[in-house]
């Protein structure tokens, strides 16, 4: 499978900051998450990727074709969804849209047809007549994926969409952008800090921190590598079990909330479940590797020395 | 119903070309530009004062026209004197069409011009910060910039937006009454004897209309608040010739550090006003007495250019540059 983003030796400095420290990346088709702290480079990368920002050094490829020849035509393919609030003053969500179809290219027909199909994908009803600096957060994050993906993309780029939202609110766009890879075949980079976000969604991960890209792997594949943890829940006799799964060669420790974190080592909950009918402890609940990805990302930071 | 039941379309056409997505840009704009009450108003003073003109070159036509009903009218209620005038006129007219009727269409556009670029500099003023501004503001450059456009398709669009409302405002009304004048004419060799004036019009107002676009744009892409934008084009043009003014008393080419400076220059070596009173004076007699009774400060007098034409189009070709260089740094995304 080709892929959609290809990168060699990106880089952006902005003043002392390295911002993108030579970025290599080969992203097949799917849903990606891209993650990292606050300041990792994220959104450089995006915006250097949509030539938002000029880079310094390196090639970058989207949908096979070099941004730097053929950037504008590429762009035709691509759908981005800033993290900011962005629209134009004094117009109707539906003309909005209509117009940012127009300017990716579809006839004023098409681009009306295509924006009304668009707010009807997204949730949108009469408040499409509204003009758009009326619109609530929730409205905002939906008409900016809507103009993303009106003039049928093959690959759309969102940078924290569920930013500002309340839960339900994040829940329905985050169901909104897994309809989009899965309904339509339309790639997805998603951008966030929140790792339920990314874990829920996407299948491919990629960490970046200090302008460096830490992992890039399908998310299944990290998991099967990291050493299976579980998460037992018992009433009481807390030490006692710590002492017999230490015995037994499994680490484990007490967590904040009373928890026992178990580094069992084995892909399924069996072996765990026979250990703790023999030592006679019935357990309130076993999690397997709960806040998996979680574990996997202050894990890459720290390999990378980004974190303590 | 499920707000998300609605399932995803492919869609498969054919593409607009590039020009197209910047005009898509310009028609959008101008829709917006539109909505404001007061810019049809300044379009509505331009278009009837153009109606006025078109009457006027009507009535100039009357003139030349055997057994006129305006002509009997004016014999009939200003007696004998004013027949004497109008036959001379009518006379110098038909005698010299090569230069009565350039003459007449460069003295016409010379001062109507100078009117419609002040009711430019207005029109201007209540849509600049439709232009940049609320773009910048509002971080919908971010969005032009992510859809398959560079800033330069964005300007071109922008720049046809404020191409076209200051046409509008300056230049087609002169265009429309170049035209209609020529209609109403008695004679079909208007149309050629008036075409010298109809292309130092263009040249000049086109000019004008080029740099006022691109001063728009500037201050547009400079101030992001709407009233702060609108300040600054009056204050703009307000400090500007405040500074040319005073520098130009220290040096000769001081006074075109203002673009107004500039253009008023430019204009008067265009249309060459000097040279169309010594045409007619050598003509006809009649108009040299005129001009020697006249006072010698009046509307009709002619100030020559104080400078070769090369000095205030290089001033202006720098201000453009400034202009373009401004405009291009301001809308790469912040």
């Amino acid at each position: 499978m080709s892929p959609i983003i290809e990168t060699r030796g990106l880089s952006k400095r902005f003043g002392s900051h390295q911002a993108l420290d030579q970025v290599d990346l080969s992203i097949p088709p799917g849903t990606i998450g891209l993650l990292g702290p606050n300041g990792a480079g994220k959104s450089t990368l995006i915006r250097c990727l949509l030539q938002l920002q000029d880079k310094d050094s390196g090639t970058a490829s989207l949908l096979g074709q070099d941004i730097d020849r053929h950037g504008r035509e590429a762009r035709k393919r691509i759908g981005y969804a800033p993290e900011q609030d962005c629209h134009i003053p004094g117009m109707a969500g539906c003309e909005y849209v209509t117009y940012c179809a127009q300017l990716s290219g579809l006839p004023f027909a098409a681009a009306r047809q295509r924006a009304h199909e668009m707010l009807d994908f997204v949730g949108m009803g009469q408040e499409r007549y509204r003009k758009v600096e009326t619109y609530s957060t929730g409205m905002k994050q939906r008409i900016k994926i809507a103009q993303a993906i009106v003039h049928d993309p093959q690959l759309v780029f969102l940078d924290e969409p569920t930013n500002g939202l309340d839960p339900k609110g994040q829940a329905m766009i985050l169901e909104l952008i897994e309809r989009i890879w899965k309904e339509s075949g339309i790639s997805v980079v998603l951008s966030s800090h929140l790792l339920h976000d990314v874990d829920r969604i996407c299948d491919q991960i990629v960490i970046v921190a200090q302008g460096r890209v830490l992992v890039h792997d399908r998310l299944e594949e990290l998991k099967r590598r990291r050493k299976p943890v579980a998460e037992v829940v018992v009433h009481d006799r807390v030490s006692e079990l710590v002492a017999a799964f230490a015995r037994h060669g499994w680490p484990s420790e007490v967590l904040s909330n009373g928890h026992i974190q178990v580094a069992h080592g084995h892909d399924n909950l069996n072996p765990m479940i026979a250990f703790l009918r023999d030592q006679r402890v019935a357990p309130l609940e076993i999690k397997s590797s709960p806040n998996a990805l979680q574990a996997l990302f202050l894990q890459a930071l720290q390999n990378q020395g980004v974190v303590a | 119903m499920s707000a998300l039941s609605h399932g995803y379309q492919h869609w498969t056409g054919q593409s607009t070309s590039l020009w197209q997505r910047r005009l898509t840009i310009t028609r959008t704009g101008l829709r917006l530009c539109w909505q404001s009450r007061l810019l049809k108003v300044v379009f509505a003073i331009a278009w009837v004062s153009a109606l006025g003109l078109m009457a006027f070159y009507f009535f100039v036509g009357q003139l030349l026209t055997p057994d006129s009903s305006v002509v009997g009218m004016i014999t009939e209620n200003l007696g004998k004197r004013a027949q004497t005038i109008v036959n001379g006129l009518s006379a110098w007219i038909l005698l010299y069409p090569e230069v009565s009727v350039d003459g007449l269409y460069r003295v016409v556009f010379s001062i109507a011009g100078s009117l419609y670029g002040i009711l430019g500099f207005f029109a201007v003023a209540l849509f600049v910060p439709k232009l940049i501004s609320h773009d910048l503001s509002s971080n919908a450059i971010l969005i032009y910039n992510s859809k398959a456009l560079t800033r330069f398709d964005y300007l071109i669009g922008k720049f046809g937006i404020a191409f076209t409302l200051i046409g509008l405002v300056c230049l087609a009304p002169l265009v429309a009454v170049w035209c209609v004048g020529n209609l109403l004419s008695p004679d079909w060799r208007f149309f050629y004897h008036g075409f010298p004036a109809l292309l130092r019009m263009l040249t000049v107002s086109g000019i004008g209309t080029i740099t006022l676009s691109l001063l728009a744009l500037a201050i547009s892409s400079l101030v992001k608040r709407t009233k702060a934008a609108e300040a600054s084009w009056i204050l703009f043009w307000i400090i500007s010739t405040m500074i040319a003014n005073a520098s130009g008393k220290f040096v000769p080419w001081g006074r075109y550090l203002s673009p107004a400076n500039c253009l008023d220059q430019i204009s008067r070596h265009i249309y060459n006003l000097g040279g169309v009173m010594e045409d007619a004076k050598a003509m006809l007699p009649f108009f040299n007495s005129l001009f020697e009774r006249l006072p010698r400060r009046n509307p009709l007098t002619v100030v020559p250019p104080t400078d070769s034409l090369w000095l205030p189009v290089l001033f202006l070709a720098g201000i453009w540059a400034l202009c373009v260089f401004a405009i291009s740094k301001r809308v790469q995304t912040e």
